[in-house]
């Protein structure tokens, strides 16, 4: 009894009601009509699509920078790195590692500033990181607007410049990642194998990252900066490169999600894309100073179950689509559950 | 060399509000507007926005900085003007009912909102941020599922087709402008929302009369340090959540009056981007997390609706194109709260830094070190 | 000094000044209610089918604080929307005869009521009623239930507020 009582208040009461309410979705699942197969396929589809978004938050949750509102910066790295992979005629593997490696200096240039940026403003991070993400992606509407892309798959057609809103990747790496290797079982159920081992690879190489010296510094720096410092660790080093690394991911995140989604987002679309991710991290158990790849992993499975399931079962259930109002409420009420907790204040 | 210093001190304490100012001016001419229309557009916004603005001036005493919050408010003023509408109460007394059914809700909301803060301290504004979206959720549940089907809406006319929940757009017709124009006062080319500008005279004196009073001043001293003002006596969790139910509440009215202006209310988005117009215009007139007073709200408004105005137009101008007009404007906006929080935070840093060295020396021969 | 604040309860002035600022908010809230509450008032001309009562013709007629609606003959009914509850009707012929001043009451519940021109000038009273939506069901060939405010679908042949306006009146019933 104890040790669930324990249990209890370290996972917390929100993860388990979600936890339960994810459960209750499945079982009623068959009762209204909605295929399990097709869904647990459309879970793990979504999973591995923004799976590499949540993990890009880890790093800095570890360095005690909070959680990465500003993620959005990444994603325009990786914006721009798909953009000019499929500018430049990159297809298949080609085009989606071309796109991640074209994506890596913008991004580890953006989250070198960032960082920077962030280590001057210590105990301010996560609104100033909101606003530094916001601005950036109104900035880049307008670089959309007037860089020199005009490849016909991506510029408006009549005015032949300016890049579209959204723009198809099929023909180029669409679902590439989705489609290797992948198992079908069934006719409703596909495993996305290429995707998932794709995901896994990630997360193993951030499992070991945080296992190498500068990974254990950089947790050392988050958990007691004092210590840190005072065992010669360079606080603002550790720091910046745990921005860069998150940046980084970000990029990554994007590409994969997009592969998989089938199509590249822009202008405004970045703006709130770091919300979903921080509410999954934060579903998994993670808090606004520690977070594991238990955390991402299990995170992301129970969100994006709920964002899956509950328009289908729920839908079907209540006769109406309040499947949108839920998913505001349990994404925003996790992180607000997260922020309100006691932990100390990182200064 | 006092007074170069001085001017250098000048400009970094107004870095804002002059870069503002010099994007403003800049961007009027290749907007190609008047200034007289200019000049209008501004009368017109300041009575519809300072209301809003004046809400975010005591959480910011309270040292509970820019309440994103007050979102929550908007959404109360918006809930009474559905029932305004829907009971066809018109004309200014239709803004009396829709302020006096969205008091009781924000009172509540703002009553949750600082029960929240007090468990998030030292990050109350991400928290109220995220909290206006949660409250989002529990809005459009309210408007979109209940009324009109657990709360009876009497005219049809505003619901959706299928019988339940309010239409994305409601018509303010019947209270539109009606507290601008009860007296109507035209000065030359200019039209002035007189009775407008005296509800918002009334807010600064009071706003003046309340840092004067015994709650203002703890609020004050809650705003300068906590640990002191408990310390002294001080209730401060209760001031806190004072400060955010009165910021709460006058959200609520400034939403309404806002809307009035409009004269037509986007049911599910109009208060989403209450809070960040209004932190953007305060930050703009110089105000920081910690420190603003009535001048930075009329300076802001003024400076950012100004820009607001020509930016468009001088974006289709400059560049052949509004749409960049409209994203500079996002950016502009945007850009300035990332701008004024990251000088305010590293000003702080930079201040207590010199606090310490300062200390250090007043010490004279301190333990070597300390906990820098 | 905390314990007085905590058993406010105990203190019945402070109770009674509590209960006083609930009942003033209350009843401001109900001031403007009923002073801002809008009524839409159809204004009816036609007299009586068993010719009890006469239509009168080229008068001007003025319901509450809006401008006067002219009329010169013919079937027709005209729209005003007038706010609070107690209106007054001024009818005045063009030739200068007689005014006929009225005052009524319209009950707050109510959206909608048919003013009978007709009746108000051959003195009979009540000279207005109700209006009851399927008058005008009747007349735009909407066929379906009279219910008008729990109706779903075609808000804007339900709602008599936008209802076809009174330059183009709907097609009139057989004579």
């Amino acid at each position: 009894m104890p040790d669930l009582k324990k249990f209890i208040t370290d996972f917390g009461w929100p993860r388990i009601i979600i936890f339960l309410f994810l459960i209750f979705l499945f079982m009623a699942a068959p009762f209204v009509n909605v295929r399990i197969d097709a869904s647990i396929a459309d879970v793990l589809n979504r999973f591995g699509q923004s799976a590499v978004l949540v993990l890009a938050l880890v790093p800095m949750v570890q360095a005690g920078c909070g959680l990465n509102f500003g993620l959005p910066l990444g994603i325009i790295g990786g914006l721009i790195g798909a953009t000019m992979s499929m500018q430049f005629g990159l297809v298949g593997f080609a085009g989606f590692f071309g796109a991640i490696a074209l994506a890596a200096p913008f991004a580890l240039a953006f989250g070198w500033g960032y960082g920077r940026l962030l280590n001057k403003v210590k105990g301010e991070e996560m609104t100033i990181a909101m606003y530094v993400g916001f601005a950036s992606v109104m900035l880049m509407s307008i670089m959309w607007l007037i860089l020199p892309y005009n490849s016909p798959k991506m510029v408006w057609g009549y005015a032949g410049k300016g890049l579209r809103t959204t723009i198809s990747v099929e023909g180029y790496w669409s679902k590439i990642l989705n489609d290797f290797l992948a198992v079908r079982i069934g006719k409703f159920f596909i495993f996305p194998t290429g995707l998932i081992l794709f995901v896994c690879f990630c997360a193993f190489l951030m499992w070991l990252f945080l296992r190498t010296k500068t990974g254990t510094a950089m947790t050392a720096v988050g958990s007691n900066p004092d210590y840190a410092r005072a065992s010669g660790i360079s606080v603002d080093k550790m720091r910046t490169i745990s921005v860069m690394l998150s940046t980084l991911l970000g990029a990554v995140g994007i590409i994969v999600y997009e592969q998989s989604f089938g199509f590249i987002q822009l202008y405004d679309s970045p703006l709130f894309m770091g919300f979903p991710a921080v509410a999954a991290l934060l579903i998994g158990g993670a808090s606004v100073n520690k977070a594991s790849m238990v955390n991402v992993l299990v995170g992301t499975i129970l969100f994006q179950g709920l964002l899956t399931m509950t328009p289908s079962v729920i839908n079907s259930l209540l006769q109406n689509d309040m499947s949108e109002v839920i998913r505001i409420m349990v994404s925003n009420g996790i992180i607000l559950y997260a922020l309100t907790r006691k932990t100390k204040v990182t200064k | 060399m006092s007074g170069k210093r001085s001017i250098g001190r000048f400009l970094r304490d107004n870095a804002v509000v002059l870069i503002f100012l010099a994007l403003t001016v800049a961007a009027i001419k290749p907007s190609g507007y008047s200034l007289a229309y200019i000049g209008q557009e501004i009368i017109t916004r300041l009575g519809r926005n300072s209301f809003l603005v004046l809400a975010l001036l005591l959480p910011i005493f309270a040292g509970m900085g820019l309440n994103f919050g007050m979102t929550l408010g908007a959404m109360a003023g918006q809930v009474g003007l559905i029932f305004a509408v829907d009971w066809g109460v018109a004309g200014w007394r239709g803004l009396v009912f829709a302020v006096l059914i969205g008091v009781p809700i924000s009172v509540f909301l703002g009553w949750v909102c600082g029960k929240v803060m007090n468990k998030a301290k030292g990050r109350e504004m991400v928290t109220g941020y995220i909290l206006a979206f949660f409250m989002d959720g529990v809005y459009q549940f309210f408007v979109l599922y209940m009324l009109g089907q657990a709360i009876p809406i009497r005219s049809s006319s505003i619901l959706l087709s299928r019988g339940y929940g309010i239409r994305n757009t409601l018509n303010l017709q019947i209270v539109r402008q009606s507290l601008d124009t009860i007296v109507p006062l035209k000065i030359g080319p200019f039209m002035f929302p007189i009775v407008t500008f005296l509800v918002i005279a009334a807010l600064c004196v009071f706003v003046v009369w309340f840092k004067k009073i015994k709650l203002g001043q703890d609020m004050r001293a809650v705003g300068n340090d906590i640990v002191v003002a408990d310390a002294a006596g001080v209730p401060v969790e209760r001031t806190r959540i004072i400060a955010i139910i009165i910021s709460t509440v006058l959200a609520c009215v400034g939403q309404v009056i806002f809307l009035q202006n409009m004269g037509t209310m986007a049911t599910y988005s109009a208060h989403t981007q209450t809070g960040f117009f209004a932190v953007a215009a305060i930050l703009v007139g110089g105000a920081s997390v910690k420190r603003a007073g009535l001048p930075n709200v009329f300076i802001g408004v003024i400076l950012l609706h100004a820009l607001f105005v020509v930016s468009p137009m001088a974006g289709q101008r400059l560049f052949g194109s509004a749409m960049i007009g409209e994203y500079f404007r996002q950016f502009i906006g945007y850009g300035i709260i990332a701008l004024s929080l990251v000088l305010y935070a590293w000003r702080a840093r930079k201040e207590a830094a010199a606090a310490r060295a300062l200390q250090r020396e007043g010490e004279a021969a301190p333990v070597n070190g300390g906990a820098a | 000094m905390s314990a007085q604040t905590k058993g406010f309860k105990l203190d019945p002035v402070r109770l009674a000044v509590r209960a006083a600022l609930v009942l003033a908010y209350l009843a401001l809230g109900a001031a403007v209610f009923l002073s801002g509450r809008t009524h839409t008032v159809i204004v009816d001309y036609k007299g009586a089918e068993d010719g009890s009562y006469q239509a009168v013709e080229q008068v001007s007629v003025t319901v509450g604080e809006n401008e006067a609606l002219e009329y010169m003959g013919g079937d027709f009914r005209d729209k005003v929307t007038v706010r609070s509850q107690r209106q007054k009707l001024v009818i005045e012929p063009f030739s200068g005869g007689d005014k006929i001043e009225k005052t009524f009451t319209i009950p707050v519940g109510t959206d909608v009521i048919l003013l009978s021109v007709a009746k108000a000038a051959a003195g009979i009273e009540p000279f207005v009623e109700t209006f009851v939506a399927s008058t005008v069901r009747e007349n735009t060939d909407d066929a379906g239930s009279g219910e008008a405010f729990t109706s779903p679908e075609s808000t804007s042949a339900t709602d008599p507020a936008t209802a076809p306006p009174s330059d183009a009146p709907p097609a009139p019933p057989a004579p």
